[in-house]
């Protein structure tokens, strides 16, 4: 998988990704939660090749339906394949469940070479001897018994055995009735033996063809996978994300999917999100609310989904295989470790930074130091943003702190409430209405890049001024306001 | 085989429905016997057989006695667990492999190549063996037999089933008077009239999880009781002449419905209704008193008894009177009533 830690994969929604795409099999329920992450380009990039090939056959709904219909009639006998390639003899119901198996690997290897996939690593075997095997008779059946056609004896056996029942049923003595039971016993001992000698004969066969069937039933699951990857692209119209080397995320129109329905869900409106970050650290500032953790969780989650082979929630996505993720979000940090938030917080950054020196990786900090106070916290954000440039990882950090995107080598800001009157606002609203809901309505979520040096919004005040907090404290804030900017022209001229 | 009368037409009858349940009153009243019995009366049908449960040991293991086997002939579908049908000494064909799990291997359903004796342990729960019986019905079964295994109390199998055969003899008692009373019980409360259906529809759509309802001329109070036994208090607390319905889920005991009858609810203005017959426990007595009163019970599913097989002989190798058994019973209903070891 990938090697981020569980909380923080469900923080960005990954799992919550995994868990709606519609897996048919046991064989692709098993893959799905242990992918690897692709760090080759080239492995990647035949990786999203095979996705398109299998989209163009998604987008038909007959075909798909047929397909994943045969996916799923697969039953998951793979411990019976591991107890034969064992050495041990099958029962009936075992070999019945191998021939069952054959004759949809057989159907499945039709399909898929009638469909002209030609995937890259997958590979159908073929079965057919396996079945018929299993199959004497000339008409194709998928029920199976002990068939007499395996061995003479056992005509002898059963015939022998049917003519002692047809007596026994007519016999009115209860000592003759006795003498054809035990007989009708000799019978059935000997048609078992023969019938366990088949049963051996043909396990010794199957042996032969145990890792070929143990390979079919990965190849059932990654071909289960890369359906399922296909039909998640098709229902969110994915992009094909594009693979570099260049330490670069791009990001056109990206957007979280879940977060999205959530917030459509409330009747707002989510807005996708772009931008462009590279190694060294990038900063995004903006308002409170303006859902900078979100932009975070969409670039983590592309990329995460990205490197294990799958498209991208954007317009276009552009990434580098990396070696490495973290996401160090608020409460990141478990509570166990006794620690303050700002404790556990610079524990979780040292073991990134410690990842940092050695490999190239992606780092996303929501926040950080905002667990002390303001005056130190912005110094470690500015020495931290600066540090990081050194590497040639790819840092993004949110922050509320002044002067920080200074040091970064690039600036996005959130537009947030920028263009908004508020003092026209504020009179055309009444204190009933729900402050939330139009702040939310009003907000404007999308990133615009920013000069180095441009100052962090001051939508706080604005904020509270439009949810109704004692106009008292507002008053005082903005006094203050105006006394720091004076100061501040003092200290200019 | 020359068969009486009273055979003829039940065997003529058992041809009109697609399932019928084997039950008995205990162990070693015979079920397996008169399955056996049905299967060879039976023709021109395919034969679909399958157990709730498992099916009873080769011998019984307190007695000593053989117990008989399944006889089957070839052509007949069985859904039993892997390592029963494993057993057995009859060919079978696979034919499908169920998800239906049990402690002697998933449920799979076989026609027999040969005849032979056969060895059925089915699914044990009521949604698993509607689901056999579906499967049995893919495969061709037109007529559906189903053991019911072990003797229980509570029984799954003539709810999902068209029809019953009740089968009791000495085993379960060698007093012919306890054995004819608790069969006349068990009959009148399997024979319970139906509820009317939009009494039906409004049991239906509040018991998914209440264990209690009380249903008034114009309200409708849900207990929240987690059991039926024991809230012999509330029932009585909630009694008021605008009471129509209380409506019951699970067991009825005894106990319960002696606090009520001792009490100042008022039976003969309430029907209770309750899911089917075999969820009543209660005594003859405490029953006759209920009736005295003027009360009703009322259930949502009638239990079909088709005919009464009787094996007078017990474990221990006494015989009971056949024909006194027979003219009791027939004496009080008109449900066909046979001896089982006499049909061979």
């Amino acid at each position: 998988m990938i090697d981020l830690d569980k909380k923080s994969l469900e923080k960005i929604g990954f799992f919550n990704i995994l868990d709606s795409m519609c897996i048919s099999t046991v064989f692709g329920h098993s893959l799905i939660y242990n992918l690897k992450q692709i760090t080759d380009i080239n492995t990647l990039s035949t990786e999203y090749d095979n996705i398109e090939k299998c989209i163009t056959k998604v987008r038909n709904d007959k075909f798909y339906n047929n397909f994943t219909d045969l996916l799923g009639r697969f039953r998951d006998i793979r411990n019976t394949f591991i107890k034969c390639s064992l050495g041990e003899v099958l029962d009936e119901v075992e070999l019945y469940e191998i021939k069952n198996f054959t004759l949809l690997s057989m159907e499945l290897k039709q399909i898929y070479e009638n469909s002209n996939l030609l995937l890259t690593g997958i590979t159908l075997f073929d079965l057919s001897a396996v079945y018929k095997k299993l199959n004497p008779h000339k008409s194709e059946t998928n029920s199976f018994y002990i068939y007499n056609d395996y061995s003479q004896f056992l005509i002898k056996v059963r015939s022998k055995k049917a003519s002692i029942d047809k007596l026994l049923f007519k016999e009115k003595d209860l000592n003759k009735q006795n003498e054809l039971l035990r007989e009708r016993a000799s019978m059935i001992n000997e048609e078992k033996s023969e019938e366990f000698k088949i049963r051996k004969m043909l396990s010794s066969e199957i042996l032969k063809y145990t890792e070929k069937l143990l390979d079919f039933t990965s190849n059932i699951g990654k071909l289960d996978i890369l359906f399922s990857k296909a039909k998640l692209a098709i229902d969110y119209d994915m992009c094909r994300p594009i693979a570099r080397s260049k330490n670069t995320i791009r990001m056109k129109n990206g957007v979280h999917p879940i977060i999205k329905n959530e917030v459509t869900k409330r009747g707002g409106i989510f807005y996708p999100i772009s931008i462009e970050v590279s190694l060294g650290s990038s900063v995004i500032t903006g308002a409170n609310m303006g859902g900078k953790t979100v932009i975070l969780s969409v670039i983590a989650l592309n990329c995460i989904l990205a490197s294990l082979g799958f498209f991208s929630f954007a317009k276009t996505f552009e990434f580098f295989p990396f070696d490495f993720i973290y996401f160090l979000y608020e409460d990141s940090s478990s509570p166990q470790t006794g620690l303050s938030s700002f404790g556990s917080e610079i524990v979780q950054v040292k073991k990134a930074l410690e990842k940092l020196k050695y490999e190239n990786g992606i780092l996303l900090i929501d926040e950080f130091a905002r667990g002390t106070n303001p005056e130190e916290g912005s110094n470690l954000t500015k020495a931290l943003v600066s540090y990081l440039n050194k590497f040639s990882s790819v840092s993004v950090l949110t922050t509320h702190y002044d002067g920080v995107c200074t040091l970064a080598k690039k600036h996005y800001q959130v537009k947030g409430l920028k263009n908004i009157d508020f003092t026209a606002l504020k009179t055309s609203y009444t204190s009933d209405e729900n402050y939330l809901k139009i702040i939310n309505n009003l907000m404007d979520y999308t990133l615009e890049k920013m000069d180095k040096d441009a100052v962090v919004p001051r939508d706080a005040l604005n904020i509270c001024s439009l949810i109704g907090i004692d106009s008292e404290i507002i008053k005082i804030a903005e006094k203050m306001y105006t006394g720091r900017q004076k100061n501040e022209k003092q200290t200019e001229s | 085989m020359t068969m009486s009368k009273v055979l003829t037409d039940l065997i003529n009858k058992v041809y009109s429905y697609n399932t019928l349940s084997i039950i008995g009153l205990e162990k070693n009243t015979g079920k397996t016997t008169t399955l056996n019995f049905l299967i060879k009366a039976l023709k021109n049908r395919t034969l679909g057989i399958t157990s709730i449960g498992m099916d009873g040991e080769d011998k019984d293991t307190i007695y000593g006695t053989n117990k008989p086997k399944i006889y089957i002939d070839k052509g007949t579908l069985v859904a039993s667990a892997k390592t029963s049908l494993l057993l057995s000494d009859v060919t079978f064909e696979i034919l499908e492999v169920l998800d239906i799990n049990t402690p002697l291997g998933s449920i799979i359903i076989a026609k027999s190549v040969s005849p032979g004796f056969a060895e059925i342990s089915g699914a044990s729960t009521k949604n698993g063996t509607k689901k056999v019986i579906c499967a049995m019905e893919k495969y061709g079964a037109n007529l559906t037999l189903v053991d019911g295994a072990l003797s229980r109390k509570t029984f799954a199998d003539p709810l999902i089933t068209d029809a019953s055969i009740l089968c009791i003899g000495a085993a379960f008692s060698e007093n012919i008077n306890t054995l004819v009373n608790e069969t006349l019980k068990l009959i009148c409360f399997y024979s319970l009239p139906e509820a009317e259906d939009k009494t039906k529809e409004l049991y239906k759509n509040n018991m998914e999880q209440a264990r209690l309802l009380f249903v008034y001329k114009n309200k409708i109070i849900k207990s929240k009781a987690k059991t039926s036994l024991g809230s012999s208090k509330e029932i009585i607390s909630n009694f008021s002449y605008d009471l129509r319905y209380v409506f019951i889920k699970g067991a009825i005991t005894n106990s319960l419905f002696i606090d009520i009858l001792n009490s100042h609810f008022n039976v003969s203005t309430v029907v209770f209704i309750i899911e089917d017959g075999t969820k009543l426990f209660l005594d003859m007595d405490s029953y006759s008193r209920f009736l005295d009163k003027g009360g009703q019970f009322q259930c949502l599913k009638k239990i079909n008894i088709i005919g009464i097989s009787v094996n007078p002989k017990s474990i221990s190798g006494y015989f009971l009177d056949y024909k006194a058994i027979e003219s009791r019973l027939k004496s009080s209903i008109n449900i066909p009533v046979f001896n089982v070891l006499n049909q061979h």
